[in-house]
């Protein structure tokens, strides 16, 4: 009898990995097709709704043009989700520093949550300029919430029994807080950061529709503007492809670092 | 035991000790411990058992200076407990192994006394070889079993050769067959520097086995009902287990407990 499960084993893989990656990509490749079968077909004008292919090629032509403006607005996302970072977690040490203090503060956080922040854009621009601070800042002012809540979470996950042995060991509260409680609290400040990251991105759009020189945002506001509808799509595609790449980049780092902090 | 100077000497001292809780929602006062008085001598192991809640852990946590009793006083090696504890002279070790995830079993051997600053190499190699866990050095907690977490907590607690030993229900978690053994290697592992040890355990056969003395606890407030001494020597093994001395002193313990 010949023993061929290795040879299953391998099809039956290939077929998931098959399944996991190609059927998301053939209904995307089947829509895009409908689409542009549908706009030809009904002769639906560029300036309504370009079809697939006049997007790519507008996306072709002006790649650099492109390029610039995703760099300008990831940076705006990067600086405001490193602001909303560091305030975040060092909001979440000051209110755990302080037994019950959580009970005062966390109302005032969700509060500042409840705020439609995307309000408050025009605002920014009005206090930080057309440039870069007003993006950073309505950026980290979206992600603060979700920092300083997760940062919360896993500062209150360490084990009571880590707690006592820190204790029984007379270790000072800084090397506690260095060598223990950070490792105990990272998966979640990390799952903050991820969290943070597609906000922050939609921050600094918000912020840049609002007023600002450059940027995605400005792009499609004046693309609109001018009613150059393809453009506007590239500029919308070209958003999504930063926002992934921005986002992966959050989840390699968060994946290497919880490689070398947590072994569960 | 008693000084040369005619005065007992004591590892660790409870005197009077009572200790109440206030429940947070309700604000009511309840007592967990009632009038605990203990001397536990140098190189002694003293087992507490009693029924859940009887304020076994509670002491575990007024000896270790966690907590400070509400009447009464503690001490250890005629200091306040937090004394013991700035003198790294207190090691415990609780029911669930409390191992870091991201250190491995030698780096977690080795946290004590990085912190403490009297790390060596040579001294975690030797308590890695002596807790027989040399192939497992380099691997992380959730690497290792039940049992093989326990021996590395246990061997944590004692690599500080601490005065006082505190023992909070270790083997709670594990499976009977599993426990007996790590019983015997606790014997084993603490014969090497021999702290004033105090064992909290749900285990009656355990206690016998592995204590001097074993003090049987009563329902909340836990008062001391009855101390058994138990006379076995200091060879203990699993002949030990079966001799009609060992299975009456159980029996015994077991009978103040219903």
């Amino acid at each position: 009898m010949s023993y061929n499960m290795p040879d299953n084993f391998i099809v039956k893989v290939a077929r998931s990995q098959a399944s996991r990656i190609g059927i998301p990509l053939l209904v995307i490749v089947s829509l895009l097709l409908m689409w542009e079968f549908f706009v030809r077909a009904l002769n639906v004008p560029a300036y309504v709704l370009p079809a697939p292919s006049v997007i790519l090629s507008a996306l072709h032509q002006n790649l650099p043009y492109y390029l610039h403006h995703a760099w300008v607005t990831m940076l705006e996302a990067l600086v405001g989700l490193s602001f909303a970072c560091l305030f975040g977690v060092l909001a979440a040490i000051c209110i755990s520093l302080k037994a019950g203090s959580e009970r005062t503060a966390l109302p005032l956080l969700v509060a500042i949550q409840a705020i439609p922040i995307v309000a408050l854009a025009p605002l920014m621009i009005l206090w930080f300029g057309p440039g870069l601070s007003s993006k950073a800042v309505m950026a980290a002012l979206l992600c603060f919430f979700p920092m300083a809540l997760n940062t919360i979470k896993g500062l209150r996950a360490v084990p009571v029994g880590a707690i006592d042995l820190l204790a029984i060991y007379h270790v000072p509260r800084f090397t506690a807080f260095r060598v223990v409680i950070l490792p105990y609290a990272l998966p979640f400040v990390l799952a903050g950061v991820r969290i943070s990251a597609s906000m922050a991105m939609i921050g600094a759009i918000v912020a840049e529709y609002a007023g600002a020189n450059e940027g995605l945002g400005y792009l499609i506001m004046q693309s609109t503007y001018r009613v150059d509808t393809p453009l506007v799509f590239g500029a919308i595609v070209m958003a999504a492809l930063a926002s992934w790449l921005f986002y992966g980049s959050i989840i390699l780092i968060e994946n290497t670092a919880l490689r070398r902090f947590t072994h569960n | 035991m008693i000084s040369n100077n005619g005065k007992q000497v004591s590892a660790l001292r409870l005197n009077n000790v009572s200790h109440n809780y206030t429940v947070e929602q309700t604000g009511e006062t309840l007592r967990a411990l009632d009038n605990i008085s203990i001397t536990i001598a140098p190189g002694e192991i003293v087992s507490i058992v009693g029924p859940s809640g009887c304020g076994k852990s509670t002491l575990i946590r007024v000896a270790a200076g966690l907590i400070s009793p509400t009447i009464g006083t503690a001490s250890v090696n005629d200091s306040s407990p937090e004394s013991a504890r700035r003198a790294h002279s207190i090691s415990l070790v609780a029911q669930e192994p409390i191992l870091f995830p991201w250190l491995t079993v030698a780096e977690n051997l080795a946290f004590p006394l990085r912190i403490i600053g009297r790390f060596e190499t040579n001294l975690v190699e030797r308590m890695v070889d002596f807790v027989l866990l040399r192939n497992y050095a380099r691997l992380f907690p959730s690497q290792l079993s039940g049992g093989m977490r326990s021996r590395v907590a246990l061997a944590r607690a004692l690599i500080t050769e601490p005065a006082i030993l505190l023992l909070d229900e270790p083997f709670g978690a594990l499976d009977e067959l599993t426990s007996l053994t790590l019983c015997k290697e606790l014997l084993r592992l603490w014969s090497s520097s021999s702290p004033a040890t105090v064992l909290v355990t749900h285990n009656v056969t355990q206690a016998v086995f592995l204590s001097h003395r074993v003090l049987v606890f009563s329902q909340r407030p836990g008062k001391i009902v009855e101390e058994v001494e138990t006379t076995f020597g200091e060879k203990r093994d699993d002949s030990l287990l079966s001799t009609p001395e060992f299975v009456a002193k159980v029996a015994h313990v077991r009978s103040l407990l219903t």
